[in-house]
């Protein structure tokens, strides 16, 4: 049961959900007038989420161990939460210029980041399917938001059904994991699984699950709705879905897997190693052929969250954390590069193809090195941060035995060095094109520097970095 | 030791020169000559430094020093770790010597966007130095890597026609191989639980490990000296390449691969060395006659000596898998040797293309007569090369061969042939652009300035210096070589 004793345990997510509702009426008063109040405002909640998570104890279990908070689970959301703040903090100015500034964007997205700290802190196959539905249902609005666009619409159609029989399957792996356990809860999920060894169902349901969160995380095969959704929908929106819910989703994989379904490897290893691979495939050779710059980084992520799944596919606690820190610093790369494509604009008109770019060292020389940071780190070249990464996912899974999966990433990477390398080949090695007149807008910009100042000198920190990451993890 | 931190201030120097650089802001033409300037000062003022490395090194002492240690990473201890014997001494000294010319002449090569030129130039130099002078093997490897990014832009910008195409193919082909490295090392770093080169030199890995963890680093270090058949990117590397680039290339960036078998494969990986002996040297004598064939053949001046230097380093990786001291000091001896005369050759190219803009041998004859100093150095250059005696390239090749042979005597016979086809295509080369007289194509052409002379002569004398007295070099890495030979 929940008692006012231990609301401290929700209170960011309640944060959220009451300024949310509050915001929503103020919206609605307001109609798309006066919208940088409402930005501000938005910004403040999460800003007061995040303080409110200085009061989240540091191991709690409320209402019927649905929902546990831990030290991790505190920390990843304190990361989501300062990820979305940087989004909406940069994403007016775009809204403002492609004229889709409406009242529902910060809203619903706080709905959606509503959503996604619920999954993470999930302890319950119920809350589980909820949070991600309550994540989804906002984001397929998001999508939505380009309404008189073609590949707009085509992209939330797309994704809004896809999502949902995403969504239908987990139902449906969570109904059977039932039918067989007879709870809907982790812990006693857990109990049943330990003891089981060759039960059908729950395999099956197990199965559904990864499916299902698979689809979220956008891993192959997957991953068909990827580059359509992330091409049609407006780029703040693609920040946001390439980011948080990534994120989101990998907690409430590593969660299911590592607890309930911890004796079930036999199960899930195999599949998350098949997993890994056709994503590290699939996203780099695909991504090997594409113009436009948002096609190009939805398979970029595709190839990233395999590299992340090698940590999961080696299940020791080395690995998780290498997965962790992978998609940390994958998470503060893209989000530099995709502030980059919002701030590609010429006069009316945002650009998305690679060929727009050319010869932008010379006139933009500092955003042209910033973004080749970041290019380069997503390459995983060193001494960037994306190399470190790449380093302990290669470590786990070799210390794993896995060293077919390592071999297997360093080929891909080598693939996927070749797109990254075009773009910068773009930027510094090709004349410019047509006259360049860019309006650089200054809070993207910062963005992109800062994010590029962390690649730059993250071997500085890194020790830092891990050490924290251990330290958390382990308690 | 607690004495000033000379090293890490060899490699952060000129990477603050190139921050420096990226400030300067005017018009192009200040610009231009103002980061000149700076980069020449800072290269020079590195060469200061490298210089009292060197003087205050203590000969007598075979291990490590100037060693700087910071942990960086927790897992495994990996950390900032630096030092140097006399092996990384050699290299860094060319090095520091190679940068100051290359900055100097490129006032005649490199017209535009000299400011992003200079940046990458002192940011190369920066991580040529970190290269040479770590003593981790991860750092080594962030080094060794990261040396991919500023050439990359130095080919791709400032190359000639067809320089995206080269600088990709240098990019991913480097690339490649060095995965299989970082492979390599994360399994050493797991099995011995550490990365420092020093500590893994003494932990003994089992034979059949060995051989695998050798295979690995072996396709990396294969790539970037290169052997045949890894060597395909260097030919277009080395053509589309600025004439800088190229003296950089083949002067310090090959020397790279080198350094590396000398470094990690050797003291490491003992056993699988010498199981694999056979084969690198097998590798090498084809690398060097295959090689040779296909330089003959060429019509472009600069692909003539990429060739040449393909062929010039299978000397260098005969000499080091002849385990032999003959052999791994004609190995060292070469690969300064070749530093110093495949620059010397790649700066003439460059004087004539700067007048010519072209690169076919066939464009030019008779320069003896419009270009007498020049033809005077070129040939001294040349001979060098083809390994008169008298010259470095005499010694390290007879040291080279003189280790194969002793290591196997048909090897040897098989090395020494090289040195027959070498003179083929290097005398034919002098034969056709300098003494031919052909009327038709009547190409007045202008003589060497004074400093361009001083630059060329520079090289000339240093080959001839070391080819007269190779004492100077050999005595210097004596004590290396014995610590290095005690392993087989």
């Amino acid at each position: 049961m929940i008692y006012f004793s231990n609301l401290n345990s929700i209170l960011p997510e309640l944060v959220i959900f009451i300024s949310g509702m509050i915001l929503l009426m103020y919206g609605a008063f307001i109609k798309n007038k006066n919208l940088s109040n409402l930005n501000i405002l938005t910004l403040l909640t999460i800003f007061l989420a995040s303080i409110s998570l200085l009061f989240v104890p540091d191991k709690s279990n409320i209402a019927n161990s649905t929902f546990v908070n831990n030290l991790l689970t505190k920390y990843i959301k304190l990361f989501i939460l300062i990820l979305a703040f940087l989004v909406i903090y940069i994403s007016p100015n775009y809204l403002k210029r492609n004229q889709i500034y409406f009242f529902e964007y910060p809203i619903l997205l706080l709905f959606s980041l509503l959503g996604m700290l619920v999954m993470i802190s999930a302890n319950d196959l119920i809350v589980l399917y909820i949070s991600i539905e309550l994540q989804s249902l906002s984001l397929y609005v998001l999508v939505a938001l380009r309404r008189g666009s073609v590949k707009g619409s085509e992209a939330a159609l797309k994704y809004f059904i896809l999502g949902s029989i995403a969504s239908a399957v987990i139902l449906y792996g969570c109904s059977m994991v039932y039918s067989v356990v007879g709870s809907t809860n982790y812990e006693i999920i857990k109990q049943f699984s330990d003891q089981s060894y060759d039960n059908l169902i729950l395999s099956l349901g197990l199965v559904l699950i990864i499916s299902g969160v698979a689809f979220k995380l956008s891993a192959a095969p997957f991953h068909m709705w990827t580059p359509d959704v992330y091409e049609g929908s407006p780029t703040s929106v693609t920040t946001v879905l390439i980011t948080l819910p990534k994120l989101a989703a990998l907690v409430v994989l590593v969660n299911l897997l590592l607890f309930p379904f911890h004796n079930q490897t036999f199960t899930w290893v195999p599949i998350i190693i098949i997993i890994s691979i056709l994503s590290m495939a699939i996203g780099s050779i695909s991504a090997l052929k594409q113009d436009n710059l948002k096609r190009l980084f939805a398979f970029s992520t595709i190839s990233n969250i395999g590299y992340v799944m090698i940590g999961l596919a080696s299940v020791n606690d080395e690995s998780i954390k290498a997965s962790f820190l992978y998609i940390f610093i994958y998470t503060l790369a893209t989000l530099g590069m995709f502030s980059f494509i919002m701030i590609l604009r010429r006069e009316d008109r945002q650009l998305v193809t690679i060929s727009d770019i050319s010869g932008l060292s010379r006139s933009k020389p500092l955003l042209a090195l910033s973004v080749a940071i970041l290019l380069l780190s997503l390459a995983g070249i060193p001494p960037f941060g994306g190399f470190f990464g790449k380093l302990f996912i290669f470590t786990a899974a070799i210390e794993a035995g896995n060293l077919y999966l390592a071999i297997a990433g360093v080929i891909f990477s080598v693939i996927s060095a070749y797109y990254y390398l075009k773009i910068i080949k773009t930027m510094y090695l090709d004349e410019i094109g047509e006259e360049l007149n860019y309006i650089l807008d200054q809070k993207q910009f910062f963005v992109i520097i800062l994010m590029a100042f962390l690649m730059l000198f993250f071997v500085i920190y890194a020790n830092t970095l891990i050490s924290f990451i251990n330290f958390i993890y382990f308690q | 030791m607690n004495s000033f931190p000379i090293l890490s201030a060899i490699i952060i120097l000129p990477l603050f020169g190139a921050l420096i650089s990226m400030l300067i802001k005017g018009s192009e033409k200040d610009v231009s000559k103002n980061v000149r300037d700076l980069a020449l000062w800072i290269s020079i003022v590195e060469l200061g430094l490298v210089t009292l490395l060197c003087y205050q090194f203590d000969l007598s002492n075979s291990n490590f020093q100037n060693i700087e240690k910071k942990i960086l990473l927790s897992k495994f201890g990996i950390s900032y770790f630096l030092g140097v014997d006399t092996l990384s001494l050699v290299f860094i000294l060319l090095t520091s010597l190679l940068f100051p010319i290359c900055i100097y002449y490129t006032k005649f090569s490199i017209r535009f966007r000299s400011k992003e030129f200079m940046v990458c130039f002192l940011a190369l130099e920066a991580l040529v130095m970190g290269v040479f002078s770590c003593l981790d093997i991860v750092l080594f490897y962030i080094f060794f890597e990261s040396l991919l990014i500023p050439m990359f832009l130095i080919i791709g910008i400032w190359g000639g026609n067809r320089r995206i195409f080269a600088s990709y193919k240098f990019f991913l082909y480097t690339l490649a191989g060095s995965v299989f490295f970082l492979i390599s090392i994360i399994v050493m770093a797991i099995i011995a639980n550490t990365t420092s080169i020093v500590e893994l030199d003494n932990y003994y890995f089992n034979t059949y490990l060995q051989k695998w963890l050798w295979v690995g680093m072996f396709l990396s270090f294969a790539i970037k000296v290169p052997m045949w058949p890894f060597h395909t990117w260097l030919p277009d590397a080395h053509v589309e390449a600025p004439t800088v680039g190229s003296i950089i290339l083949a002067g310090i960036l090959l020397k790279v691969g080198g350094y590396a078998f000398l470094r990690l494969s050797l003291p490491i990986l003992p056993d699988a060395t010498f199981y694999f002996a056979d084969f690198m040297i097998i590798v090498s004598i084809i690398s060097i006659i295959y090689t040779s064939f296909v330089a003959i053949a060429q019509d472009d001046i600069k692909k003539m000596i990429a060739y040449s230097s393909v062929a010039h380093m299978g000397y260098v990786t005969a000499g080091i898998f002849s385990l032999t001291e003959e052999g791994i000091k004609g190995a060292i001896f070469q690969m300064v040797s070749h530093g110093i005369v495949s620059s010397a050759l790649f700066l003439s190219i460059g004087f004539l293309y700067e007048q010519t803009k072209s690169r076919e041998i066939k464009t030019y004859s008779f320069l003896v007569k419009s270009m007498p100093t020049f033809s005077f150095l070129f040939i001294v250059i040349v001979l060098s090369s083809i390994g008169l005696p008298g010259t470095s390239g005499f010694i390290g090749e007879l040291l080279s061969v003189l280790g194969v042979y002793k290591y196997n005597s048909l090897f040897g016979l098989l090395v020494a042939t090289g040195l027959i086809l070498g003179a083929i295509y290097m005398l034919r080369l002098v034969r056709e652009i300098i003494f031919t007289v052909d009327k038709d194509k009547v190409l007045v052409l202008k003589d060497l300035i004074l400093s361009e002379r001083l630059l060329l002569l520079f090289f000339a004398i240093t080959t001839l210096l070391l080819g007269i007295f190779p004492n100077l070099l050999l005595n210097f890495i004596d004590g290396y070589t014995f610590k290095l030979i005690a392993n087989f």
